[in-house]
């Protein structure tokens, strides 16, 4: 393993991305947030 | 799905390529529902009553048929890839069916069989894993797998106990194939021991260990038992971090990655491998409860999960490649096996034991 020379500026962290599950949450608060806002249309399901 | 550096144009691009894998994946859940329609029709025209197949194991067995036949083209992969996203959706969506008092019952409920099960997993796979010579550390992938959350609980304890690629493929392939048995095993099993819809819920959520499966398993017995079953997965899902932290500490001083002390630094540790779903399915929950979604709105969203849940059927189709299956072996097979027949056992019997004493049946 090497070992990080402490002569070298450390990298900028990188804003780490949102992973999946995020984006899941986000994406279904949207349509939760137009349900409550009663503007999402009727949404029926194929078979009962 | 990281946007963070990325252009307008780069990110339209990116979305464009996901195009023809959803495309491939709706037309594969239209032709799953299509199939049970029809049998249905053919039945009801013949006079006689047929099997009625859900079409979410029909989704799931087109899916399977195309990639172990004819195979899914690299065009199509990316979009094919986003299964796990749309189960994602789907789970915080079906949240607005839940009373959150139910939710909190049945969380409760199943919580103390959880632990229960955790406790026979852990000691059978680990057990029988020594008897059968695998790796201490597969054993234990192995055992996260199967006592917890499928393949997220065994991506994160790969990384928490520094285990091999390979032994992690292996793992994964082993709880895969299996859930693929509990999927099509399992409700045939509980209509012949006419059990409940809450009942066969209980015992999905508690003994399918990948959760798209577990949705599928439900779902492929009815409509009610999927969300039974996926409430109960959710809070196995919860425990995920804690499990992890647990076995990461245990082989911190066998090979594994030292864990950095602190309750600061381990706490991180479980938030980040917690389950941000769970959170929203809870938080949907929290909205209906307090009648921030009407009745309409709530079968919406519901209706709406339904369809996040049929991609995601037909992408665990899709992405089951069998011959990866056939390359891991037998013997990490067998192990899992032996665990999901005691853990399916050890389920059916508290859930027998114990839902009609509190109110579940």
């Amino acid at each position: 393993m090497s070992t990080p020379d402490e002569s070298t500026p450390a990298p900028d962290s990188p804003r780490r991305p949102l992973g999946a599950d995020w984006w899941a949450v986000i994406v279904a608060a949207v349509v939760v947030l137009l349900a409550a806002l009663h503007v999402l249309p009727a949404i029926p399901f194929l078979i009962k | 799905m990281s946007t963070a550096t990325r252009t307008p144009t780069e990110r339209a691009g990116a979305v464009a390529r996901l195009l023809p894998g959803l495309l491939l994946l709706v037309a594969v859940g239209l032709v799953g529902v299509g199939l049970q329609a029809s049998l249905r029709a053919i039945g009801t025209a013949a006079g006689t009553k047929l099997p009625d197949v859900e079409y979410v194991l029909w989704a799931i067995l087109v899916g399977l048929a195309i990639r172990n036949t004819v195979g899914v083209p690299a065009a199509l992969r990316p979009g094919v890839g986003t299964y796990e996203f749309w189960l994602k959706i789907g789970i915080v969506l079906l949240g607005a069916r839940f009373l959150l008092g139910d939710l909190a019952k049945l969380g409760g409920f199943s919580l103390g069989l959880i632990l229960i099960d955790m406790a026979v997993a852990t000691t059978v796979i680990l057990l029988v894993g020594r008897l059968f010579g695998l790796s201490g550390k597969l054993s234990t992938l192995l055992a996260v797998g199967t006592s917890i959350c499928g393949v997220s609980a065994i991506i994160a304890g790969k990384g928490a106990i520094d285990a091999d690629d390979e032994d992690a493929g292996y793992a994964i392939a082993a709880i895969l194939a299996l859930g693929a048995v509990a999927l099509f095993s399992f409700p045939a099993i509980g209509h012949a021991l006419h059990l409940t819809d809450t009942q066969f819920g209980l015992w999905a959520g508690l003994a399918v260990d990948n959760t798209a499966e577990t949705t599928a398993t439900g779902a492929a017995f009815s409509p009610a038992a999927q969300q039974v079953a996926v409430a109960v997965k959710n809070t196995r899902n919860a425990l995920i971090g804690v499990v992890v932290l647990v076995y990461a500490l245990y082989w911190a001083n066998r090979g594994g990655i030292a864990v950095a002390p602190g309750w600061r630094a381990r706490g991180a540790f479980v938030w980040q491998t917690f389950p941000k779903f769970v959170l929203g399915f809870v938080a949907v929950s929290a909205l209906a409860t307090a009648g921030v979604l009407g009745k309409a709105e709530i079968t919406s969203l519901g209706n709406l999960s339904k369809w996040a849940f049929l991609l995601c059927f037909a992408g665990v189709g899709l992405n089951f490649d069998l011959r990866e299956i056939a390359r891991s072996g037998a013997r990490p097979l067998v192990v899992a096996a032996l665990g999901l027949v005691v853990v399916a056992a050890c389920s059916l019997g508290l859930v027998l034991l114990t839902s009609g004493a509190l109110g579940l049946g």
